[in-house]
């Protein structure tokens, strides 16, 4: 995101400190659960910019992917009583495979069916969740989902997941590997090759790379973070409903990333943490909120459509602008 | 290069300030007592999640009109603090926490089965009393220790208007639950109880009421099965233009309503009242006998407007938030939520004169699972009027059981 | 107006003769039934098809001129049926002004929202419009809802002549319904055919720069085209709503059907529009009533994304 050695390290380390010790600093209840959520919606953004921003292809059934994982790690659990720890993995495994298996189809489309063709998807998926009672109960959804399994500690004492500060560094772990996985993608040549597809993807058949095997893979890799946040979501929050598989979460999920900054490793994780809190402050505003977001969002899209982190560049550049040479 | 680094780093440890500072004013529950309400207040199940709403307000608006309650020698606010959860249960969850840890709220009202299951797992632990509206049983079976019911059981309605129905010799049945949770369990207790006494159901087809684009074709299902009575389950304004239109389509028979469906919300959608005869229901509120009744209609219509509806779903927040002040009362403590339920259990609070003297329903007897003894009224429609209102049967039996 | 009643003079025969009538008139009976509800069910998926195909007609209209599919088509069909509905309830109008009144008001807001929301948008990815229509539906749900509360509201004068014929039903507004779809659609295509300004919509739909190097206003045409297709859908809805009741969020159901026409029709092919509408109104009316399947959404948007991936542009629709 920006160069320079000392000051770089500086803020990383900085920033890492505090989000280590963020749980004793806020004891407040309601705000560590927020900070759990705000944790998820950004492994999902993250997920969701692989394929939006890098790849340039809008997924709209990224929702329903999420959803796979939420309902499959919970599935694994419940019903096969599977231990967390596998169920999650387990869970990724299975989204990514569904990921892969729709991901053909759908990617063969150009332009703005891709769009179009993923909302059906969701749709499709959607309604399967909601209807099969008997995989996913149906409209009731499943309840009284465990948290993970206390892990014992070699020497000794047990990590348990019961209280909330728990689950938010258990999160925050993962939300580290999604950033790691993810930037060590966006950087090799794949990655490369992925940012050459957003760019142009005629041009970039015709220099020989093979968009359908890059799309398919950033495809795969996108759905397999959305049913990591899924299954970590449903062992946190303990119940599903098949809203957690609904177009509207990635409605949702897709305005983190745009307004926080599509393209961009920042992006996603600001829209997934100012969002949420902007939501919650609003609150009391009841009906207006969801006005007000509206209207927020064809504001943004507006002016500022590279979202807060391109906001910033620009800022940033215009005052070295001003301030002369570099 | 250096001023765009400094600006992000500003902004994003700006962004957790905020994230403490704002998120973090919690209310004390020093001189308030606040009742925490989530519920369905945008989408299908709004008018529902509306008038829990304004029965806790009222209810509410009673006691601070006399000053407050006291606890423990001191006047206490009582306050309600509402949430929209669009009947989604992460949502409620959610709202619920707020509610808990931000509001001070040691009591969360909610009156979605799934959203009660949904706390359940959580509110003993968090310390909080689930007010549950609904009729479902398992969520007062399951052994929570901190949950009370406002409505009755599911079966009291089920077997009472099943009963009725029989009675008038009906014996084939179409149902039309709604297509979600509620229906699902609801038509499930009637067919067994139905064929129990010797009923046959016709067919099962739920109507999906917020995504149907015509009922005709729904309608004409089920009365190609030629059934005595239909069994509706949508929300009041759907129920009655089912109702409606199955007139049109040459049904003379009778409707079973679930209780989601109000007579009283159903009258202002069907063109004429004869429409209705054969309906079996919930009484409308209005026709309930009492003083009290009445003193909450007046204050219903003067704070809300007269062209609204009170419906017994009012009248049951109503009772439940006196109710519960009243225990609050009785156990002498606002925050240790433990002794305010064995207050709430012991019925104390009925007895007091704020409570007492204002319960829509003469409320006196909680049972030891957290169920309050439901005095409900059911009506039929006949000739274009609605008959004169029936205590419905409630044994202890239903309320004990698990089912 | 005038009741028609059932035939019975051939079962009131029958049944004159010995043992014959036992026979016969069970299965007669049961035969005219049978034909009664079939019948029942093709007017009824006539009528819906009607819908359908107003609101796709709109919502394909509007892509071929924008390139963009109107997600929020769906909210502003719902501001249609309010409109009307308030413009009868608060000023007493008799249905059809307030048809017109609703149509005119959607027009113009159609061409508001086309130039201040999405027109500066046409230079930006596609991407972006999608955002704007969410933040579009947003604003329309939360302000209706805000304005007119969260209650079904039913449509005022909604009582209706019922008329039985051949064992079937019919109400006079499900008449009306089909009636004023036909002519409509009939006059769009008389319009887009046979005026200047509808051969202006059909060139700039083709080829956008070819038709401004003709020296055609298509930044107003293209504003025109939105707001004729918002229009459709008000009238779509108003027809609709005296037979439903209408909600803050009844756009979702007709909107995800009228996506699904699109497709199959092919998007900006108003022949796959209005074809496509029908057979989806009798699918839908014929599936009700004779076959239940829980996971018949599964199944209708599963094929679609077959049908995409194989061949977008759909039965008829033009390639892009």
């Amino acid at each position: 995101m920006f160069k320079g050695g000392v000051t770089k390290k500086l803020f990383y380390f900085l920033l890492i400190a505090f989000l280590l010790i963020a749980p004793i600093i806020i004891t407040g209840k309601y705000p560590q659960h927020i900070m759990v959520m705000c944790g998820i919606w950004v492994i999902a953004s993250l997920a969701l910019n692989l394929i939006l921003g890098y790849t340039g292809q809008l997924n709209l059934a990224h929702g329903a992917f999420f959803g796979i994982g939420a309902y499959g790690t919970a599935l694994l659990v419940q019903r096969i009583g599977l231990s967390f720890w596998l169920a999650l993995p387990l869970g990724c495994a299975i989204t990514a495979f569904f990921g892969f298996l729709t991901g053909l189809p759908t990617l063969r489309t150009k332009g703005h069916y891709f769009p179009i063709a993923t909302m059906c998807l969701g749709i499709a998926i959607y309604y399967l969740i909601a209807r099969w009672d008997g995989l996913s109960g149906g409209p009731r959804g499943l309840f009284g989902l465990p948290r993970p399994d206390p892990i014992r500690l070699p020497f000794g004492g047990v990590i348990s997941f019961e209280s909330t500060p728990a689950c938010y560094y258990l999160v925050l772990f993962f939300v580290f590997v999604t950033i790691l996985v993810k930037s060590r993608l966006v950087k090799s040549l794949a990655g490369k090759k992925l940012i050459a597809i957003r760019g142009n993807e005629d041009l970039a058949q015709s220099v020989g790379i093979d968009t359908m095997r890059g799309k398919v893979v950033s495809f795969t890799i996108s759905t397999l973070f959305a049913g990591l946040a899924g299954g970590l979501f449903s062992a946190y929050m303990g119940t599903l409903m098949a809203e957690q598989a609904h177009y509207l979460l990635s409605f949702e999920i897709l305005i983190y990333v745009m307004i926080g900054g599509i393209g961009t490793m920042a992006g996603p994780i600001i829209g997934g943490i100012f969002l949420p809190i902007l939501g919650e402050i609003l609150q009391p505003l009841a009906g207006f909120r969801l006005i007000l977001f509206g209207l927020l969002l064809i504001l943004i899209i507006r002016y500022l459509p590279s979202g807060i982190v391109g906001g910033l560049r620009a800022a940033g550049m215009h005052f070295r602008r001003r301030s002369g040479a570099e | 290069m250096k001023k765009r680094n400094s600006l992000v780093f500003i902004f994003v440890v700006a962004l957790f300030f905020i994230l403490s500072g704002a998120v973090q004013t919690v209310r004390s529950a020093e001189e308030i007592i606040t009742i925490g309400y989530t519920g369905p207040l945008s989408g299908g199940g709004a008018q529902f999640g509306q008038n829990l709403k304004w029965g806790l307000e009222l209810g509410a608006d009673e006691i601070n009109a006399m000053g407050g309650a006291t606890v423990a020698g001191k006047k206490h606010e009582v306050r309600i603090v509402s949430m929209d959860d669009q009947f989604q249960t992460a949502l409620t969850v959610n709202n619920a926490k707020r509610l808990v840890h931000q509001e001070g709220a040691k009591m969360v009202y909610n009156p979605s089965s799934s959203g009660i299951f949904g706390l359940m797992p959580i509110n003993e632990k968090e310390n909080f009393i689930i007010g549950a509206y609904t009729t479902n049983q398992k969520c007062i079976t399951a052994g929570n220790k901190l949950i009370f019911r406002g409505p009755p059981s599911m079966l009291v309605y089920v077997r009472n208007w099943a009963d009725l129905a029989i009675a008038h010799g009906w014996k084939k049945c179409a149902m039309m639950p709604d297509a979600y949770d509620y229906g699902k369990l609801w038509s499930e207790l009637f067919q067994k109880y139905w064929e129990e006494k010797g009923g046959t159901i016709t067919t099962n087809i739920p109507v999906d009421f917020m995504k149907v684009t015509d009922f005709y074709p729904l309608l004409t299902k089920a009365l190609a099965t030629k059934p005595d009575c239909i069994l509706i389950g949508s929300s009041s304004e759907p129920d009655a233009m089912q109702i409606q239109q199955s007139r049109e389509l040459g049904f003379k028979g009778g409707f079973i309503i679930i209780e989601r469906g109000k007579l009283e919300e159903m009258e202002r959608i069907v063109t004429k009242m004869d429409a209705l005869n054969g309906c079996i229901g919930v009484a409308p509120f209005l026709m309930y006998p009492g003083e009290n009744v009445k003193k909450l209609a007046e204050k219903f219509y003067k704070k809300y407007g007269k062209d609204k509806i009170i419906t017994h779903e009012t009248g049951i927040a109503y009772d439940n938030a006196l109710g519960y002040v009243g225990s609050v009362v009785v156990a002498g403590t606002t925050t240790d939520p433990q002794k305010i339920m064995k207050a709430l259990l012991s019925g104390g609070a009925y007895k007091i004169p704020f409570v007492k003297d204002n319960s829509p329903y003469y409320t006196d007897y909680v049972y030891p699972n957290g169920a309050i003894k439901g005095k409900i009224f059911g009506v039929e429609v006949q000739n274009g009027a609605y008959s004169k209102p029936f205590p419905v049967k409630s044994p202890d039996w239903v309320y004990t059981t698990p089912y | 107006m005038v009741r028609v009643k059932k035939n019975v003079s051939l079962a009131a025969h029958l049944n004159s003769r010995p043992l014959g009538p036992l026979v016969l008139s069970v299965s007669s009976f049961r035969a005219r039934h049978f034909v009664g509800i079939f019948l029942q069910t093709i007017i009824n998926g006539i009528m819906l098809g009607s819908i359908y195909a107003m609101v796709a007609l709109g919502l394909t209209l509007i892509y071929g001129i924008l390139e963009i599919p109107n997600f929020a088509h769906g909210a502003l069909y719902m501001i249609g049926a309010y409109v009307s509905f308030q413009v009868m309830t608060s000023f007493g109008m008799p249905y059809w002004l307030a048809l017109i009144l609703s149509a005119v008001f959607l027009f113009l807001m159609g061409m508001f929202i086309e130039r201040i929301v999405y027109r500066p948008l046409y230079v930006q990815p596609v991407i972006n419009s999608f955002i704007a229509a969410v933040g579009l539906i947003l604003i329309l749900e939360n302000g209706a809802l805000a304005i007119w509360g969260p209650a079904f509201r039913r449509f005022p004068k909604a009582s209706s002549t019922v008329f039985h014929a051949l064992g079937m039903t019919i109400t006079s507004q499900r008449i009306i319904v089909i009636i004023t779809a036909v002519l409509l659609i009939i006059a769009l295509q008389l319009f887009i055919k046979r005026t200047r300004l509808g051969a202006a919509i059909e060139a700039t739909s083709q080829n956008r720069q070819g038709a401004q190097l003709m020296g055609i206003n298509t930044s107003l045409v293209g504003g025109l085209t939105f707001g004729l297709g918002t229009a459709l859908a008000a009238v779509a809805a108003t027809l609709v709503a005296p037979i439903l009741l209408i909600y803050p969020t009844m756009g979702g159901p007709v909107i995800a059907m009228a996506f699904v026409i699109i497709i199959l029709g092919g998007m900006g092919s108003f022949f796959g529009a209005v074809v496509g509408g029908y057979i989806i109104g009798l699918a839908e009316t014929l599936f009700s009533s004779y076959v239940t399947t829980k996971y018949i959404d599964t199944l209708i948007f599963g094929i679609l994304v077959f049908i995409l991936a194989v061949k977008p542009t759909g039965l008829f629709g033009k390639g892009h």
